[in-house]
């Protein structure tokens, strides 16, 4: 990484860590679950943006690693019951990579359309079954979420909500950042490029394709279960609605507004989105319709997404090539 | 389960297959032609019942005779057509050239865009027009009454059927069609308009899509959000079914139609949970769908 990068971050971390006792306590909030997206989306990018693949069923990540911390914090398991959160969040990469492993080595034989839809199967079959085996996840109601311990401190319900667990999310947002930063850049990383470019010349130089996108695959689960998993604690209630063909969808708006193509697109846009949606919630009840909206001229006009064109006028800026 | 229960639940699966039936036709017509995934299917659709709603609504309150409120239906179909030819050229003709990820997202922000647009202009509450379901009465099959309405809706998706099989297969247009799905460079050195061609072909998907909102509107109701679980089921259909085949499409949509009824008569638990499954299963064993085309290499 090249210096001013690194100073760059870590600004950019300071500045996010005074942010709590200085902005309103209801932000904090924003911004954590704000991050929680981030991460989720961060790892959806490369599948979507760096191996070519389209998922329209990626929110079935989030709902595992939701759904994985609030049935271990279920009373009915007793003394077995879960409240520290480096417990669960293990607990939600186990899953979410099994699941993933499983739905992964079945869906990465198809490409293009045939990946995007089976995805949606799957997604649809989990929110089937979530809806309809109340018995043990509590059908549409959902099921309610504890306030976990952190680091072995249990916080009282309003300081975990708007100020401890922001500090804890935005490591845990950093580290994964930084990990998905060397698994870009790393021969694997590259190879991916490779195999989005094109599959079958990636084939004929030796790049094994179907377990290196099963990889990447894997990858965006842990990352999808990782961020339901800090979500869940926040929003205090897991329910069916969050995987949804429609959240999916999300995800992928979430990566095409930032940029797909580049490393902080998903960051970004995931910031946007969700700062937008709840923005535009404020004046009208309408908002999907403007989300609709600004996905279509996205789509027309900014192809490459915020950072894609951000950065274009900066290296013309600088004089480079674009 | 005694005969008649199982006579009525395979009539009742065949009513609501058939209108997935209707919005698959026009989704696969979209996809073998354009490569376009047209997600916003869902939220014509939704406009055809609408838009029907309307018309019917106005044409009952002036007091007009029932054939008149037959007429609706043809009509509010056609104006979603309208609504087609104007968001073809705005936007659709720009994602032909794009990569299927993008015409995904944007018909996906499309269907956001029709379903608030709905809610906005109708407001949240369902609407019901059941005018000609009445006035049709019931029918008595086995000792059981059953609403007559239901039996236009199978005649008239069978003729949708037929009237595209004879579109596609019998007609110069259709000929012409089918050749530029196949080579699109080629019929233009032939003399093609390739973009009015595609212009037309999209009136008629979204027009079948309109004409599949509009007949049932009588028998259930307009509601806003109607367009989303039609649009995912008609997916399944198509996968199904296999990419571009209107035979598939209607052995895929009764299938699912069916294995919904049953599902709700039997194991209510998990009925779409079963459809899901049957996708599933389909893309892992038959990825090409039951009456699909073999895939060329660099499709895979």
């Amino acid at each position: 990484m090249k210096p001013k990068y690194i100073i760059a971050i870590i600004v950019g971390v300071l500045l996010a860590s005074i942010l709590p006792p200085v902005l309103p306590a209801y932000y904090t909030y924003v911004l954590s679950v704000t991050m929680c997206f981030a991460i989720y989306a961060l790892g959806y990018n490369i599948l979507f943006g760096r191996t070519g693949l389209l998922s329209f069923g990626h929110a079935l990540y989030l709902g595992v690693g939701a759904y994985t911390v609030a049935a271990l914090m279920r009373p009915e398991l007793g003394p077995y019951r879960v409240f520290s959160m480096e417990l669960l969040l293990a607990a939600a990469i186990v899953t979410s990579a099994i699941v993933g492993l499983g739905v992964g080595a079945l869906c990465i034989r198809y490409t293009r359309i045939f990946f995007g839809l089976i995805n949606l199967g799957f997604v649809m079959l989990w929110h089937a079954l979530l809806l309809k085996l109340y018995h043990i996840t509590g059908g549409t109601d959902g099921l309610p979420v504890y306030i976990p311990s952190t680091l072995g401190i249990t916080f009282p319900y309003e300081i975990f909500r708007t100020f401890a667990f922001y500090y804890y999310i935005l490591a845990i947002f950093v580290i994964l950042t930084y990990v998905m930063w060397r698994i870009y850049n790393s021969p694997f990383g590259l190879a991916l490029k490779a195999i989005r470019e094109n599959g079958v010349r990636a084939e004929f130089i030796g790049i094994p394709v179907g377990r290196y996108r099963l990889a990447a695959y894997v990858i965006s689960a842990i990352y999808g279960g990782v961020g339901g998993a800090l979500w869940a604690p926040l929003s205090g209630q897991v329910s069916p609605d969050i995987s949804t063909w429609l959240t999916s969808g999300d995800v992928v708006m979430m990566n095409v507004l930032g940029g797909m193509f580049n490393f902080a697109g998903p960051i970004v846009g995931a910031f946007i989105f969700y700062n937008l949606k709840i923005q535009i919630m404020h004046f009208t009840t309408y908002w999907s319709f403007i989300l609709g909206l600004s996905a279509i001229f996205f789509v027309l006009v900014f192809p490459g997404g915020i950072m894609g064109w951000l950065s274009t006028k900066v290296r013309r800026f600088y004089g480079q090539k674009a | 389960m005694d005969p008649e229960t199982v006579v009525i639940i395979i009539l009742n699966g065949m009513f609501y297959a058939l209108s997935l039936f209707l919005i698959t036709i026009g989704l696969n017509i979209l996809y073998s032609f354009m490569r376009v995934l047209n997600i916003a299917h869902g939220g014509l659709y939704a406009t055809g019942a609408f838009l029907t709603w309307a018309l019917m609504n106005a044409a009952a309150k002036a007091g007009y005779p029932i054939y008149i409120l037959w007429l609706c239906i043809p009509a509010g179909a056609f104006l979603v057509g309208l609504i087609g030819l104007v968001i073809e050229p705005l936007l659709f003709k720009r994602l032909y050239r794009l990569r299927e990820e993008y015409s995904l997202l944007a018909t996906f922000g499309l269907m956001l865009v029709f379903d608030d647009s709905l809610r906005m202009i109708f407001g949240g509450s369902p609407l019901s027009a059941n005018q000609l379901y009445n006035w049709m009465g019931t029918l008595t099959i086995l000792g059981k009454a059953y609403p007559s309405y239901n039996f236009v809706i199978y005649a008239f998706a069978i003729a949708v059927a037929l009237g595209l099989w004879i579109f596609f297969f019998k007609t110069k247009m259709g000929r012409i069609l089918r050749g530029t799905a196949q080579d699109r460079e080629m019929s233009t050195c032939l003399g093609v308009n390739v973009s009015i061609l595609y212009t037309e072909t999209f009136f008629l998907a979204v027009f079948i899509a309109g004409l599949g909102g509009a007949i049932y509107l009588p028998a259930t109701n307009a509601y806003s959000g109607m367009g989303f679980e039609p649009i995912v089921l008609s997916f399944a259909v198509m996968i199904i079914g296999g990419l571009g085949s209107l035979k598939g499409a209607l052995v895929a949509a009764s299938m699912i139609g069916l294995v919904r009824a049953f599902g709700i008569a039997l194991i209510p638990e998990l009925e779409l949970a079963v459809v899901f499954l049957i996708l599933i299963m389909t893309l892992i064993f038959r990825p090409r769908g039951l009456f699909g085309k073999k895939f060329t290499r660099e499709e895979k």
